[in-house]
């Protein structure tokens, strides 16, 4: 067990050195720039993996939390451009030309980087804390959650579009020009901010391993099982559940505002119902309940996403379908879970004789009543 | 116009779109309130009735001109037959395997959705269509002065209401209902008692996609359609079937009611997208006061 | 300290229209064995519901101790106080292993969310752990996954799983079902071994098994108690009779 975690962090180290020090020689400006913008998108994957694969609960809404910490990061970097705007005036072109004379209040303490970098990461969290209440305390449980999940993405999304002064609209936020006085558009800003991703995300990943091992991963882990008796053993469950759902949240929110700088736009399309169940294929091809799945599926459904658009956009959303339809009938551990299994099969071959199959097949006990086995 | 009747002019548009939601959501209830299937593509079943009235009304413009005003009444159980064909495709070859497990079916039924909206796209392009309605249906009934009631949505409320009717008369009064409503509450007694499950939920999920395919050709007369149209309607009709209550079709009426009237007396303070906001937190706010009424109890079982 | 654990004071449950429990009366004493039995839908397993929190009453009060009405506490508060529950169904955590099955259930200071974020592993927990494991017999599958256990063995976890919540009452509800012969009077053992400072409540059908470990049985009718008594007393009577045997009796001539 012991050698077993040792190589884990074995393998962790050897990607997380060539990520750092060989990606940003061996690939191009551009690929470079799209390998940090979908390893911020694996930070958002482990936050859905946290909830999903280990909690059970399935949020079809997160790119609220997403698009909250990148909304705040898009802010600052729009009120950074000062007056070297197109109307040279301290106020956001989008303000400008919907008539806005000054700045709206919530507006104001984005100019400081230092509070709204905070604020992207704790907004969300207080968000999902507070949803997360509401909703876990009224026990709403299971697919209702996940629908609640998806309108509260409609509504977001709708909100957005619908204040266009305040907010953008359907444009959302872009044209940005310096991120802490670092042009944002310059090749070594842009490798800065993938090496930041990169350190962001090695250290989520190192929290959501912590997480998951302590004992509330266990607790997290009966509560996917049987959310009902793990209240019997007096466990408290709703905290639980809010405070997964708090950090999941928050860990969106870093990867919005990640994603930002790195993509140079954020708008009403990355936060929808659409997106928002899109992350939750990333994990479940990936593989589900495992922390690594959640990022390697993050990395590779958006890489085919990449590749589909370059070369044949439009037969983009019918693999996508058949990704959503492939993942739960046919591998729904994903990619990490298959190749688990195939190690655990290669590791320990077959041990049980026939006699002992046997002995646990005659030891089931025939159902007494006929309450039947549907869930 | 006088307060009264403006008041009454709104309650009669809130009505209308009470019986468009009410539709839409009927089929859903179905399948989802009955059966416990999450149909993501429930939109876009929607969306292929929309179609099949325009396709309808291409043919008849293009062939049959003189009869054209006729068109609309072909329209609609057409789109019945397509939308509840391909829901029965669907539950054969997708659906079934994925029964008792409602987050699986949710994701599955997505990629379908996602699947036929881009056919939809690459068949007829990405642009909204318009179908036009038939001469009986456009122009207005005025009952009294200052109020004017518009055919098409006399006619979608009192449509609405037959199918309504149809619908219990289906469930409580024929043998077919009788067997879904058997399946639907105890699958393994009723397959013990030898009814076929597999054929009454391929029914019972055609039946529900028919629906959608009707209001879909409805939605058609209220403006242009697309690719999209579904995705529109799809998280009304879950909010209606999650707030009025699963398992009863008086739940999806009550919904359709709440949420209908709620939306258009925001909307006339505020915009409609506001209003959609408002309509999200009073479900919300209604979810901490009564949870249990809105969801099934579960009586003896530990999960 | 009052002699009684747990005292139900005409307690009604209704489930749309049909009253599991009417107008219920029922004391346990402190450090008692009670034995509830009775037919099918009398209400058993809703007097389980009902102490632990898993249902409200309409009317009624649910005294646990010294006078700690339990009624409007949720179900985890109810746990920590001291009632621990086996269910019918074994309900243990089928993707964890059989020692953290008991890790989870163990008894702490303090089950919130940052005492479990931030558990250190205690030797005298693990001795606990290790201990019960003896007394369950499931010692040498400690990091077995649960899921893989057989029936029986299922069973005797969760009865393990109670026995690590250290509660002042445990509520087992038919710890029996679908077990051999001899795994029933071993499972009869473990639960005598246990009573003593604990309170035991045991739901059963299986009445060799009652027979073994019982010195009072109360039998339940149509929500309420219809006899009380020693084992003899109650199979005695002549009302415990028609209900159970009285029926049998005519359906399949005798028992």
């Amino acid at each position: 067990m012991k050698t077993r975690v040792a190589n884990e962090w074995l393998v962790f180290a050897v990607l997380l050195a060539v990520l750092l020090l060989a990606a940003p020689n061996a690939l191009s400006p551009f690929r470079l720039n799209l390998l940090g913008k979908f390893l911020a998108l694996a930070i958002l994957a482990l936050g859905i993996d946290l909830i999903w694969g280990y909690t059970g609960i399935l949020s079809l809404g997160h790119g609220v939390f997403f698009g909250l910490g990148g909304y705040c990061m898009a802010m600052y970097l729009k009120l950074a451009v000062g007056t070297a705007g197109t109307y040279m005036v301290a106020l956001p072109d989008f303000m400008v030309w919907n008539g806005l004379k000054a700045l709206p209040w919530f507006w104001k303490p984005m100019y400081h980087f230092w509070i709204a970098i905070p604020l992207a990461v704790l907004l969300p969290a207080l968000c999902g804390a507070i949803f997360g209440f509401l909703t876990f305390r009224s026990r709403v449980q299971g697919v209702y959650f996940s629908i609640i999940t998806q309108a509260m993405a409609l509504v977001a999304s709708l909100l957005l579009i619908g204040q266009q002064p305040y907010t953008g609209g359907t444009n959302g936020i872009t044209d940005f020009n310096d991120i802490l006085g670092f042009p944002i558009a310059a090749k070594k800003t842009q490798t800065g901010l993938y090496i930041v991703t990169v350190l962001c995300l090695a250290a989520c990943y190192v929290l959501c391993r912590w997480i998951v091992r302590s004992k509330f991963g266990r607790v997290l882990a009966a509560i996917r099982d049987a959310e009902n008796r793990v209240r019997f053993l007096a466990y408290d469950t709703v905290m639980f559940k809010v405070f997964v759902f708090s950090i999941s949240a928050a860990l969106a929110g870093l990867a919005g505002a990640l994603f930002v700088p790195q993509v140079g736009i954020i708008s009403p399309s990355n936060i929808g119902v659409v997106p928002s169940i899109e992350m939750a294929i990333w994990v479940a091809v990936g593989g589900r309940g495992t922390l690594s799945g959640a990022v390697l599926g993050a990395v590779l459904v958006n890489a085919a996403k990449s590749a589909f658009s370059e070369s044949f956009p439009d037969f983009w959303l019918y693999f996508l379908g058949l990704l959503f339809i492939g993942v739960v009938l046919f591998f729904p551990e994903g990619c990490v879970g298959i190749f688990l299994r195939a190690r655990e099969r290669f590791r320990r071959p077959a041990k049980k004789s026939p006699g002992a199959e046997l002995k646990s097949e005659m030891e089931k006990p025939v159902p007494q009543r006929a309450g039947g086995v549907s869930r | 116009m006088t307060p009264n009747t403006f008041l009454l002019g709104q309650t009669f548009n809130g009505l209308s779109y009470c019986s468009i939601l009410l539709l839409i959501s009927l089929g859903l209830a179905i399948t989802f309130g009955l059966m416990g299937v999450i149909n993501m593509a429930h939109g876009e079943l929607m969306m292929l009735g929309s179609y099949t009235a325009y396709v309808l009304q291409n043919i008849f413009l293009r062939h049959y001109s003189e009869h054209f005003s006729y068109y609309f009444a072909i329209a609609l159980p057409l789109a019945f037959v397509v939308a509840g064909a391909v829901g029965l495709l669907l539950e054969r070859s997708l659906i079934r395997f994925l029964y008792g497990r409602p987050l699986e079916t949710l994701l599955a039924t997505w990629g379908v959705s996602l699947i036929l909206q881009q056919l939809m796209r690459q068949i007829f392009g990405a642009n909204n269509v318009d179908v036009r309605s038939p001469a009986w249906l456009t122009g207005r009934w005025e009952p009294f002065p200052g109020l004017e009631l518009p055919h098409i949505r006399l006619f979608i409320i009192a449509f609405t209401a037959i199918c309504v009717l149809l619908m219990y008369a289906v469930l409580f009064r024929t043998t077919l209902g009788l067997k879904i409503r058997a399946v639907t509450q105890n699958r393994d007694m009723s397959a013990c008692l030898g009814i076929s499950t597999g054929k009454v939920d391929a029914y019972t999920f055609a039946i529900g996609s028919g629906l959608a395919g009707m209001a879909g050709c409805i939605i058609s007369l209220m403006g242009s359609v697309g690719p999209n149209t579904g995705q529109n309607y799809i998280v009304d009709a879950f909010m209606v079937v999650v707030l009025g209550g699963v398992g009863k079709l008086a739940g999806a009426i009550a919904g359709s009611f709440a949420i209908g009237e709620v939306n258009v007396l925001f909307e006339s303070f505020s915009t409609a997208t506001m209003g959609k906001v408002l309509v999200f937190t009073v479900v919300i706010l209604f979810l901490q006061w009564k949870p249990s009424g809105v969801f099934p109890s579960k009586v003896r079982s530990l999960d | 300290m009052a002699e009684s654990i747990i005292y139900l004071e005409g307690v009604t449950v209704s489930f749309e229209g049909f009253k599991a429990l009417n107008n219920l009366n029922f004391i346990v004493d402190r450090g008692e064995l009670r034995v509830v039995i009775g037919p099918n839908g009398a209400g058993k397993t809703t007097l389980l519901d009902v102490i632990c929190g898993k249902v409200r009453p309409v009317e009624g009060r649910v005294i646990f101790g010294d006078m700690t009405d339990i009624c409007s506490l949720r179900e985890h508060e109810i746990a920590r106080l001291g009632i621990g529950r086996k269910f019918q169904t074994p309900s243990i955590f089928k993707n964890l292993t059989v020692f953290e099955n008991l890790d989870l259930a163990a008894r702490d200071k303090s089950k919130g969310v940052l005492s479990t974020l931030f558990a250190a592993p205690s030797p005298v927990k693990r001795e606990a752990i290790f201990s019960t494991l003896e007394t369950i017999g499931l010692a040498s599958k400690a990091s077995q996954t649960a899921g893989s256990l057989s029936h029986g063995e299922k069973q005797w976890l969760e009865i393990g799983m109670v026995i690590m919540q250290d509660p002042k009452l445990m509520l087992i509800d038919e710890p029996v079902a679908g077990m051999t012969g001899k795994e029933t009077e071993r499972t009869g053992e473990l639960l005598q071994s246990i009573a003593g400072e604990r309170s035991l409540l045991v739901i059963e059908h299986d009445m060799v098994f009652v027979r073994q470990i019982a010195k009072k049985v109360t039998v339940l009718h149509e929500g309420s108690v219809l006899c009380e008594g020693s084992m003899e007393t109650v199979q005695s009577d002549a009302r415990v009779k028609e209900i159970y045997l009285g029926r049998e009796a005519r359906e399949h001539g005798g028992n």
